[in-house]
């Protein structure tokens, strides 16, 4: 055995020259995601069709048209079904000048990326650089000139491990995904990745002083796109082998980086020159990459030059119209720009389609619109349905004058009865959702059984398994289709911060004492205040307050105790920010306080609903007086009036009053001042007690 | 008149060390003449005819005479600090407002440099920037070049300059010493900025020479905010940062109405940035009819519709350099005499006549006894010198009035006005103020009176 393998290795020196010679890629046919669900529940994601063609026939085909003679096909969910349909498939044609190796692997044991491609180190199957992407990615690029160049920088920089391609796509340009946004920063004179970071949810961008220090000049890139194309050297799959951590790209990236002072290993960045590369991330990105393929930005992989025998091709007609053979149009029909009709589709009469991509012996009646939708093959749409930005899956059946909110998503098999209207961002499957998984359903939930949406439908709406980052996936999918640049949100926090510039400069604000030191805490103290001074005057309602507060803290990430500790104090001030001066010290104090007291009865009630509220109630109470000497007086008579509404409780109180002050002079003041309350609470507890006993 | 040139002369030069004891920074010579000759020629070669300088009182009569000495046209209009005021570049920018009419160019006595300044103001006025500043690449070398005196670490102040790579726009400015001293040790960057400037390279070895273009109404923004003191160190940065804020134009439009209400509060309120803003209605209607556009990418219109703007000239070539520490001041004295044919074609230096073996690049005072057995290289001696037998000169700067007596090396050293060597002594990379004695051996040292010693 070890002989064989020895003369193995040995002998035929040539043929492992050659080996290295040739051009290998390595195609993930799994995303690892669950962005297209429900669609993707029956159906590998590589093989939905995009434009009327499985999404995998894009990659395959540009790496063909690369020139890459040998592609591992590495599938996880559905991998029979990627097996069977590329056995039938040209690609697998001893003809074909690529040949393609069919690998899967069960979806217990690859969960990621980085799964995978331990899975691929440990069959020992690559020697030389090889080219890593995606099943989801369309792109024109030429490969072989960037992998080229990845051996040329090879020659200077040993550590080389990978050149991974960026497109240049600038903000609110539609191949950008909203999930995936990030942040590079390169070396311009050799095009090293010095840092990178997923900016998707921060604020505020943090880069080593030390990197700056060492090279200089850096960009800071922030209009770079991913394309999940990379030229890997064969030392990135031992690299993942050995850090069981590495998930995704972005976990290598960050891993190499941290540790490229101890291993010397860099990473390289290329940046696209007038090709078209993206990946089919999520679905606004499904829809983005299907308008570039229409619109021909994917030259030539465009639907006029399909050259899959199995599908005829397009004739494309004016306005990006295309059609297959045996469309039929019925009078006064409109394919007005950009739409796609597949193989032996028809389309009744006055119908309107645009911008969108419609399957192979669809159905559509009369009186149908459909703009900005993905319909796919065996579709049946009756009269009078409306359809404005939707994704609608194989044999889906909409009865007469169904109508799709925006962004809805039907997965197979649903059928709509007549007249029924979808929310927008809604998800159907045809199935109920499976009860017995894992997640056993609590009482609450049993109530509200899944039901169809409407009786005589199959449809039931599908609910995204709740994940770490749900809320942002749900905000994309809400973007779908709407042409809105979030932009408002950056303005304000400018303001904010040059505010706060000016704050720090020359602040000369009305005295109320105690500010809080945090500015985000000191900027919702003043939001609050405003709301409840308009609150007041205007008499809104507490529910409406309770919302405006709440949205005042999301804005300024205040912790709960902060905005029970800053509501209370922003309430007791208010009588002195209204008449612009401080509290006379006298029983006139409370007169003006007690309506205000009683008008925010309610949102009082709202924030202090446990024990622990309470007591940062009062504690904000104590700092209160403590800093208004004036106010003091009239603390008792705050307690109470809080306490005879119900708004403190009484163990609260007490808790409160046992433990020592945080400020020492609270003790002689305030807790002095409080004494003859507290006596008579404790009183009336014992006697309460008393007679329960 | 369509700029006002400002010289700050009323620099301490405390990074000096010694040579500004009793000299102002300014009048420290480079190549034999007085620093702020070089900011009072770039001028006049710029076509300015008259300059604002701002020096400390004492000095006034030795500057005024200056463009007369040196035969210069310009005009000096001086203003003067009493003796132990230490105004910041800010405030003496305050103490001048009512002299400033235009806009204004800001520079720092201490900087020579020979790029065309015309460059900076064509940059200026094409963008109607508000504050425009000139940065320059610089070696490394230069900066590392070594120094007389004792050895200390050279701590080079770097900024960190932001620029977008689209336009020449200044996107921010932090000095390194900032973010270290703040112990982050990262530098932070709004993503709003980065929405902005998609691309914004970042630049370490960037020198910024100390000459701003500045906008009138910054000017008077600045006079109107006591907090500034410094220009460099606040205003600029501060000027920075505004360019993101929004402007609140459009309220204010709306708020017109209630002008008879608002007029009190107006007056009480501390005027933000943008109520100095003086915009040119003419340039705005010029520029939304037109489709031109500073960037592209995005939708916004040009300048991303900022009111204000910092732009940032960087001098690809020529020489830039600030004689701000004893290193630079060294430093360019080996360089401006280098190039001293290049940079001032009209001004012709003398060679020196004598029979002492004299190198290249090197400068002789007038009426400067050198004997003929001695040699020099690389060195600038002043006036009125006297320069034994048998010494032996390399890399050293003497300053006016100095004998150097037989037999003494010299390295690397600096010479102050009246000091004496006498015989054999061996003195390296030595800063020399007073009268060393016979056969002295001296390396990294500081040779001055030891009174003089104690007051430090």
């Amino acid at each position: 055995m070890s002989k064989a393998v020895k003369s193995g290795t040995a002998k035929p020196g040539s043929e492992v020259v050659k080996q290295e010679d040739v051009i290998v890629a390595i195609l993930i046919a799994d995303s690892f995601s669950i962005r297209f669900a429900p669609v993707t529940d029956l159906k590998p994601k590589a093989l939905l069709p995009l434009v009327n063609r499985p999404m995998i026939d894009y990659a395959l085909e540009s790496l063909l048209l690369s020139g890459v003679q040998k592609t591992f096909v590495y599938c996880v969910a559905h991998a029979d079904q990627i097996r069977l349909y590329l056995r039938e498939s040209k690609w697998m044609r001893s003809a074909s000048p690529m040949s393609i190796e069919v690998i899967s692997q069960s979806s217990d044991d690859c969960r990621s990326l980085g799964d995978s491609l331990r899975d691929i180190d440990g069959k020992s199957l690559i020697r030389g650089d090889f080219i890593l992407m995606s099943a989801d990615v369309i792109s024109n690029v030429q490969l072989i000139p960037i992998l080229e160049e990845h051996r040329e920088k090879r020659k200077t920089d040993k550590g080389i491990v990978m050149t991974h391609i960026f497109k240049k796509s600038f903000l609110g340009h539609r191949s950008r995904s909203a999930e995936e946004e990030l942040v590079l920063a390169i070396n311009p004179t050799n095009g090293r990745i010095l840092n990178y970071q997923q900016s998707k949810n921060l604020k505020k961008l943090s880069f080593p002083l030390e990197m700056f220090k060492e090279h200089g000049l850096v960009d800071l890139r922030y209009d770079l796109v991913d394309t999940h194309i990379s030229i890997c050297s064969p030392v990135v799959l031992p690299l993942f082998s050995d850090n069981f951590d590495y998930q995704t790209w972005g976990d290598f990236v960050r891993g190499i980086l941290i540790n490229e002072e101890i291993l010397n290993n860099t990473i390289y960045c290329h940046q696209l020159e007038g090709s078209y590369a993206a990946r089919v991330s999520n679905i606004s990105m499904y829809d983005a990459v299907s308008k570039d393929i229409i619109q021909r930005w994917t030259f030539p992989l465009v639907p006029d030059l399909n050259r899959s025998e199995e599908t005829p091709r397009h004739t494309l007609s004016r306005h990006n119209v295309y059609k297959q053979p045996g469309v039929t149009l019925g009078k006064e029909s409109v394919l007005e720009v950009d739409v796609v009709v597949g193989e032996n589709s028809e389309i009744g009469e006055q119908t309107y389609v645009t911008q969108s991509v419609i399957g192979k012996r669809c159905k559509i009646g009369n009186n149908v619109r459909i703009s900005n939708a993905y319909i796919w093959d065996d579709v049946i749409i009756e009269d009078e349905c409306c359809i404005e930005v939707a994704l609608i899956a194989d044999g889906v059946c909409l009865k007469k004058g169904v109508e799709l909110g925006h962004g809805c998503v039907l997965g197979p098999g649903v059928k709509l009865a007549p007249g029924t209207k979808i929310p927008a961002n809604t998800r159907l499957m045809a199935s109920p959702p499976k009860s017995e998984n894992e997640f056993e359903i609590s009482d609450e939930e049993e109530e509200n059984l899944p039901a169809p949406v409407s009786a005589d439908s199959i449809g039931y709406v599908y609910h995204r398994p709740i994940e770490e980052d749900s809320d942002v996936e749900s905000l994309v999918d809400e973007l779908w289709g709407l042409e809105i640049e979030d932009d408002t949100e950056s303005e304000e926090d400018d303001e904010d911060e040059a505010d706060n510039d000016e704050d720090e400069d020359h602040e000369e604000d009305l005295e109320v004492g105690d500010l809080p030191e945090d500015m985000n805490a000191r900027s919702f103290y003043n939001e609050v205040l405003e709301s409840l001074q308009r609150g007041y005057e205007e008499k809104i309602k507490g529910d409406n307050l309770v919302l405006e507060i709440n949205s005042s803290k999301y804005a300024y990430n205040v912790t709960m105790k902060e905005v029970n500790m800053l509501v209370i104090k922003a309430m007791l001030s208010l009588p002195s920010v209204m008449t612009k001066k401080g509290g006379s010290g006298t029983n006139d104090d409370w007169a003006a306080l007690r309506p205000i007291l009683q008008h925010f009865l309610p949102v009082l009630r709202n924030y202090l609903k446990n024990n622990q509220s309470m007591l940062d109630s009062l504690e904000a109470l104590e700092e209160y007086g403590v800093n208004n000497p004036k106010f003091a007086k009239i603390t008792c008579k705050v307690l109470h009036y809080l306490y005879g509404e119900d708004v403190l409780h009484e163990e609260a109180i007490l808790e409160w009053h046992a433990n020592p002050p945080n400020d020492p002079s609270a003790m002689t003041t305030i807790r002095k001042i409080v004494e003859p309350f507290i006596t008579w609470l404790e009183e009336a507890e014992e006697e309460s007690s008393d007679e329960s006993d | 008149m369509e700029y006002q040139a400002v010289i700050m002369a009323a620099g301490r030069g405390s990074r000096m060390t010694d040579l500004t004891h009793d000299r102002p920074k300014c009048l420290l010579p480079i190549c034999n003449r007085p620093m702020i000759w070089f900011s009072l020629k770039m001028l006049e070669n710029a076509g300015f005819e008259d300059v604002l300088v701002i020096i400390h009182e004492q000095f006034k009569a030795e500057i005024a005479d200056i463009p007369n000495k040196y035969g210069l046209k310009i005009k000096l209009d001086i203003t003067c600090l009493q003796k132990n005021e230490d105004y910041g570049t800010a405030d003496s920018l305050r103490l001048i407002k009512d002299k400033i009419k235009t806009d204004i160019l800001v520079i720092s006595c201490d900087l020579v440099c020979d790029i065309p300044l015309h460059k900076v103001f064509d940059l200026h006025r094409t963008h109607q920037s508000s504050v425009t500043a000139l940065f320059s690449q610089t070696s490394p070398e230069v900066m590392l070049a070594p120094a007389p005196g004792p050895k200390t670490k050279i701590k080079q102040e770097r900024d960190l300059v932001g620029l977008d790579l689209q336009t020449p726009r200044l996107v921010f400015l932090v000095s390194e010493a900032d973010l270290t001293s703040e112990n982050e040790e990262e530098l932070s960057i709004r993503k709003s900025v980065m929405k902005h400037f998609p691309q914004i390279s970042v630049q370490g070895n960037l020198l910024d020479a100390h000459l701003y273009v500045i906008k009138k109404w910054v000017c008077d923004y600045i006079s109107e905010n006591r907090s500034f003191t410094m220009l460099k160190g606040e205003v600029l940065p501060h000027i920075v940062r505004k360019q993101f804020t929004k402007s609140p134009k459009r309220n204010i439009d709306k708020d017109l109405p209630n002008a008879d209400v608002s007029v009190i509060s107006l007056n009480t309120a501390k005027r933000d940035i943008f109520s100095f803003l003086v915009g040119d209605e003419e340039e705005e209607r010029i520029r939304s009819y037109s489709a031109w556009n500073d960037h592209r990418g995005d939708l916004r219109g040009p300048y991303q519709d900022h009111a204000i703007r910092c732009f940032a000239y960087v001098a690809k070539e020529g020489f830039c350099l600030r004689a701000n520490t004893l290193n630079n001041y060294c430093e360019l004295n080996r360089q401006v005499i280098k190039r001293w044919s290049t940079m001032f074609p009209d001004e012709e230096i003398t060679p020196p006549v004598s029979k002492a073996q004299v190198g290249v690049d090197c400068l002789i005072g007038e009426n400067t006894q050198l004997s003929d057995k001695c040699s020099i290289k690389h060195s600038i001696i002043g006036q009125n010198c006297n320069i034994g037998d048998k010494v032996r000169i390399t890399n050293c700067i003497i300053m006016d009035n100095v004998t150097v007596m037989k037999e003494t090396t010299l390295q690397g050293s600096i010479l102050m006005k009246n000091s004496v060597v006498e015989n054999s002594c061996d003195i390296k990379d030595c800063i020399v103020g007073h009268t060393v004695h016979s056969n002295c051996k001296s390396t990294n040292e500081v040779l001055v009176d030891a009174d003089r010693l104690l007051e430090i």
